[in-house]
């Protein structure tokens, strides 16, 4: 048996202490590298200052925000059965980020330090509910698609309608962080507004597992099954709102996570919706910790922002995604 | 054992279901025939607890089923769509497994108990040797026969099948039939709804015809497939005959 | 630090040679130009609005950018006020039907070779990035306005401030201007002219940076420099890139070290200008060598 046919075989506690152990070595890598490489370069105070004001809450940033995003993204494929689903793809975190730039723009966050990750969520909850308006309770893959891509496409343009009124000096710079994400630089007061409103999303998305194994038999088999689709329906919405809305508020749109770790995550999940949720949820972790890792390391060669680094893996996979499935997409 | 009094359902404010009644006992397998678009699906579905209707009571075992908690309707009926999709890839064992899923608390994984019943239900189907072949790599009468699988798991002591043999081959259509007849054998009560007249009047012992949302006729095979019936349901020319020993329903042609 | 050459223009020296060149200057301006003293001066960047708004009277400028009075960037924002506004597109610009346009080297290209298809007259400025072209930039303003007198004696107190500061101590303390979103004072801009002119050593050569001219905080904190220059107050703008001006670990650095606050206003054109934050520089230069004995 090939290794990959070995690893396929693996049992789902296996999988999850295996992927539980790659985030954790992940975590570890990040704090380790800054941008003159491995190691901190320098001594005592300074050094303690990187490691914990700076360095840590990247690392735990970065594990936050990948796990919410591999785990929505694993959601949200799930309950649409649909393997194109990912929040940046369906407009969900382009409504965060205009959530967020309202709110700090409106100067609501100047007031209150929690309406910025609350202005993620409610962009957040209007796009999903705007997306699921547009392409109808029971639209195609494609369909889903085109909707998601009519509200990101509104959201950019609104987002980019507020920096200019807001007579921001700093407008197109500004902008380039909302659309392509950074986490650099973040502070571990940022990351206490947002920390616990990801766990709570993260945690309502967690408890859909069983519902998502249901639904692969189709609506009306998981009802009779005895699951409550309209209750899974809250907890994915509000879930997906919660984590996605709070993570974007703090680090601008990160696209493609939530499509690429799923999808190569499945095959070891066995298919199962369930199980492939925790797995997402790792398996984000550990790619976004790992990107972060690469940017770091590719400093003095070239300057990217995550968004990109994410976005030059993703779209081409999105492109394979799309035409492997092309004869299955007929909307 | 399952019955329904003056169901009155509308879907999108078109009423599909107008005052029907129907009542199916245990040990039989009782057949819903009817044209297309009649409400046979409908009222499966109103019969499985999974659409309230607007007027009328559904009872299972004597009891209401709005007053029925879901999880425990599930583990006495069992529910085949007419949908045979499998949206992932999951083995065949996998998808007899989600008829467990009434005993699982939440947070639990498998019992002894499922186990158990899972292999039951796969040796019952015949299907035990296709247990780690993905479902997607199957045939029509193998899928068939896991998805009935997965409900039997579920141990119901009632069944509603919606069209269960619908484009399947010769040969799996009489396997999917005898077997849900043993399953009427053993006590359960068995509903299906199909379009195959000649099958409807093999195996079922009792059949409903279903028209316009009302129940136009019910009693055994024999009685309802008359040429009266068929002629003003069916709009058909055709009869009720024996062949071989076995019944059969020809419609010879389209009256005019 | 290389001074405007303007100092051998001392003395009755001096008084003859302007003469002359005066009476070159004129016939050969007036031919050249057709008119020595444009009386309808449009300028489209906030450079040459400055330098224009110091060279000329009021009377004579039809409109400036909205830049000029804005105190945040603009060093003389009252000189400014009232005076109409230019929005830079060429209808704009025409209604004001200029005889002379001022214009940057940046970002109104297409503007500017529209007017001059449009036979307008249209003087490019260049953007000095060393203290040198300052009197570059200021004479250019300056003949083409018609002012060249003005121009030479604005120069000459330039140089004079500058001589005022005197030559710096060794060793020279290092410094860097920090800025939203971790710009930094870049080697070979303005803003690194201005640090080498007080005394300076512009910390950020020795942290080897990348393209785009950012310093990650975790560099700043680890090898910080002796000055730490703020360009701008934390709150000062609502924008998510002043984050890092908020970061507590900027914050423990500013407890421990000493840090000025030099608003952009002060060095953001290569005007005479930016004598003011030179010697605010400088003064800070001093204190800390001071401290240090």
């Amino acid at each position: 048996m090939s290794a990959a046919a070995r690893a396929r075989r693996l049992g789902p506690a296996r999988l999850l202490a295996v992927l539980g152990a790659a985030a954790v070595g992940a975590f570890a890598l990040s704090l380790a590298v800054g941008p003159a490489g491995i190691g901190i370069d320098a001594g005592g105070e300074a050094r303690s200052l990187i490691l914990t004001e700076i360095r840590l809450p990247r690392a735990l940033l970065g594990a936050l925000v990948g796990g919410s995003l591999g785990l929505s993204g694993a959601a949200l494929q799930g309950y649409l059965r649909n393997p194109l689903a990912e929040p940046s793809l369906v407009g969900i975190s382009g409504g965060a980020a205009l959530g967020a730039v309202l709110a700090i723009h409106l100067g609501l966050s100047q007031a209150l330090a929690l309406a910025l990750p609350a202005g993620g969520l409610a962009g957040a909850a209007l796009a999903m509910i705007a997306v699921v308006a547009l392409a109808g309770a029971h639209g195609g893959p494609l369909t889903l698609i085109l909707a998601g891509l009519a509200v990101s496409s509104i959201a950019t343009a609104l987002i980019a309608l507020a920096l200019n009124l807001a007579r921001n000096p700093f407008a197109s710079v500004e902008m380039v962080f909302w659309m392509m994400g950074s986490l650099a630089d973040r502070s571990l007061a940022q990351l206490w507004l947002s920390a616990p409103l990801m766990l709570a999303g993260m945690g309502l998305l967690l408890t859909v597992g069983r519902t998502l194994d249901a639904l692969t038999l189709g609506e009306d088999a998981a009802q009779s099954l005895g699951l409550d689709l309209a209750r899974a329906r809250l907890l994915v919405v509000a879930g997906t709102a919660l984590s996605v809305g709070a993570a974007t508020a703090v680090t601008g749109i990160i696209g493609f996570v939530g499509l690429i770790v799923p999808h190569v995550l499945r095959p070891f999940a066995h298919h199962r919706p369930g199980l492939l949720l925790p797995a997402s949820l790792l398996g984000g972790a550990v790619m976004l910790l790992l990107a972060d890792v690469a940017l770091r390391l590719l400093q003095p060669v070239v300057e990217l922002r995550i968004g990109v680094l994410s976005a030059l893996i993703g779209a081409p996979f999105f492109v394979w995604l799309v035409f492997k499935t092309r004869s299955e997409l007929a909307p | 054992m399952l019955e329904a009094q003056g169901l009155y359902v509308a879907l999108r404010g078109r009423p599909v279901l107008r005052g029907l009644d129907f009542a199916a006992r245990p040990g039989e397998v009782t057949g819903l025939i009817g044209p297309n678009g009649a409400g046979k699906t409908t009222l499966l579905r109103v019969l499985a607890g999974l659409l309230t209707p607007a007027a009328g009571t559904v009872l299972l075992g004597g009891r209401p089923m709005a007053h029925c908690h879901p999880r425990e309707r599930a583990r006495r009926l069992a529910y085949l769509p007419q949908e045979r999709t499998v949206h992932w890839a999951l083995a065949a064992r996998a998808v007899v497994a989600l008829g467990r899923l009434p005993y699982q608390p939440l947070g639990a994984g498998e019992s002894r108990e499922d186990a158990r019943a899972i292999a039951s239900a796969l040796e019952a189907m015949d299907v035990a040797h296709l247990a780690d072949r993905p479902v997607h790599e199957m045939s029509g009468g193998e899928r068939a026969r896991v998805l009935l699988a997965r409900a039997l798991a579920q141990e119901p002591q009632a069944l509603l099948a919606d069209e269960p043999a619908a484009g399947l081959d010769p040969a799996h259509q009489l396997i999917l039939f005898r077997r849900l007849a043993a399953l009427a054998a053993d006590g359960r009560t068995v509903v299906a709804a199909l379009h195959d007249l000649s099958l409807a009047a093999r195996f079922c012992h009792k059949v409903v015809l279903v028209h316009a949302g009302r129940a136009a006729a019910a009693g055994t095979p024999e009685e309802v497939l008359q040429v009266e019936h068929l002629a003003a349901v069916y709009g058909v020319r055709g009869r009720y005959a024996t062949l071989d020993g076995v019944p059969v329903v020809l419609a010879s042609d389209l009256l005019p | 630090m290389r001074r405007p050459g303007v100092g051998w223009l001392r003395g009755p020296a001096a008084a003859v040679a302007l003469l002359l060149l005066a009476a070159a200057a004129v016939p050969a301006a007036a031919a050249a130009q057709g008119q020595a003293r444009p009386g309808r001066i449009v300028s489209l960047d906030l450079c040459t609005d400055q330098l224009l708004v110091e060279l000329v009277e009021r009377g004579r400028i039809a409109a400036v950018t909205h830049l000029a009075a804005d105190p945040a960037v603009s060093a003389i924002p009252e000189m400014a006020r009232g005076i109409s506004i230019t929005r830079g597109v060429a209808e704009d610009v025409l209604r004001y039907d200029p005889d002379l346009v001022l214009a940057g080297p940046f970002g109104v290209s297409a503007t500017v070779d529209l007017l001059r298809r449009l036979g307008r007259n249209v003087v490019v400025v260049p953007l000095p990035s060393e203290l040198s072209g300052i009197a570059a930039a200021v004479r250019t303003v300056a003949a083409a306005v018609g002012e060249p007198a003005k121009g030479e004696a604005m120069l000459a107190r330039f140089e004079r401030r500058l001589a005022q500061l005197g030559p710096p101590a060794e060793p020279r303390p290092t410094a860097v201007i920090y800025q939203i979103g971790g710009s930094v004072s870049g080697p070979g801009s303005l803003a690194d002219a201005a640090l080498a002119a007080a005394g300076f050593r512009n910390m950020v050569a020795a942290y080897r940076l990348t393209r785009g001219g950012q310093v990650p905080l975790e560099v700043l904190i680890a090898r910080p420099p002796d000055l730490l220059v703020l360009s701008s107050a934390p709150d000062e703008y609502r924008t998510v890139l002043a984050d890092n001006l908020r970061h507590p670990a900027l914050a423990a650095l500013r407890a421990r070290r000493p840090s000025l606050e030099l608003p952009w206003r002060h060095w953001l054109c290569g005007t005479p200008r930016i004598a003011d934050a030179i010697e605010r520089l400088a003064e800070a230069r001093a204190a800390l060598q001071a401290h240090r004995q």
